[in-house]
């Protein structure tokens, strides 16, 4: 399975491989990008990639922004998506509910809770 | 003028809120544990830390905006990078830019968190976070607006300012 995590931070999307490593998930490739434009980018080049983890608050383009695209263009409709973000505001999660997103996950968590969330959401989209 | 709801962010209930998100952050996502510092205890504690840094994440939640800063000992944010990332003891030791990185995601954490606690029927921006070495003097406790913990028994302080509006000459008012 190809991945694209997408966060600002260097050392979050550095963690959340760390974090991939602890499930059973047979994980071909990690790909990463630091917005929503970088993630486009990859997405373009990669067409497999089968998983996207992205944050919200990321500067040049937001993870909704990133997630708005991705629902207007059919080429992405197999990609699962998850949200990882600080802002777990109800608001925030219907939006995302509205842009396909298959799980969203509030920081902070624990490494635990972050792989269950990840192993249920991989097995679902294996083809 | 900030909403109705907004107000809630200047609240009594802000700075306690506060304590407990720091906690949960620390605990969960750093394997640390987080005490409340007397403003004695804290200055004890600082006498025997000289480099301090400073993490600032501005934030904008409805018609307010506001800032939260966590400021930490170098030895502090090399303990939590360390939990973090789960570094092997082997390995090199983070640089500046690690630890930067690392007091910035503690602090979007920190913040998005609190937010979300205390407002959670609006969405809220925040703003990349801004690192930098904290200046001579620094800390100063003791400010309205902040929060005195220790970290693994290391001080840190947590410091929200919120203003009431993002129109010019807005009256401003701290937690």
């Amino acid at each position: 399975m190809r991945i694209l995590i997408v966060d600002d931070s260097s050392m979050m999307r550095a963690m959340i491989k760390r974090v991939l490593g602890l499930t059973n998930i047979p994980v071909d490739d990690v790909l990463e990008a630091s917005n929503g434009a970088e993630a486009l980018a990859v997405l373009e080049a990669n067409d497999d990639v089968q998983l996207l983890l992205t944050d919200i608050n990321m500067p040049v383009m937001t993870g909704i922004e990133l997630l708005r695209e991705l629902s207007e263009d059919e080429r992405w409709r197999h990609l699962m998506r998850v949200v990882i973000s600080t802002d777990g505001s109800a608001l925030r999660r219907e939006e995302a509910a509205g842009l396909d997103v298959r799980c969203y996950l509030e920081k902070p968590f624990t490494p635990e809770v972050m792989r269950d969330v990840l192993t249920e959401v991989a097995h679902a989209a294996r083809p | 003028m900030c909403s109705q709801k907004s107000l809630m962010l200047l609240g009594p209930d802000a700075v306690s809120v506060m304590r407990e998100v720091v906690g949960a952050v620390a605990e969960r996502s750093f394997f640390a544990y987080v005490e409340s510092c007397s403003d004695d205890q804290f200055a004890a504690l600082a006498r025997e830390t000289p480099a301090w840094m400073v993490a600032t994440v501005e934030f904008t939640e409805g018609a307010c905006v506001g800032r939260v800063s966590c400021m930490l000992p170098h030895g502090l944010a090399r303990a939590l990078y360390d939990a973090f990332t789960g570094r092997d003891p082997l390995d090199a030791p983070p640089d500046n830019t690690a630890l930067s990185d690392l007091a910035g995601e503690f602090t979007n954490i920190v913040c998005g968190a609190w937010l979300t606690r205390l407002a959670n029927h609006q969405t809220f921006n925040l703003v990349r976070p801004a690192v930098a070495e904290a200046p001579a003097g620094w800390p100063v406790p003791g400010a309205d607006a902040q929060l005195l913990v220790t970290v693994n028994d290391l001080p840190m302080i947590v410091e929200v300012q919120v203003a009431g509006s993002r129109e010019p000459a807005a009256e401003k008012a701290e937690v």
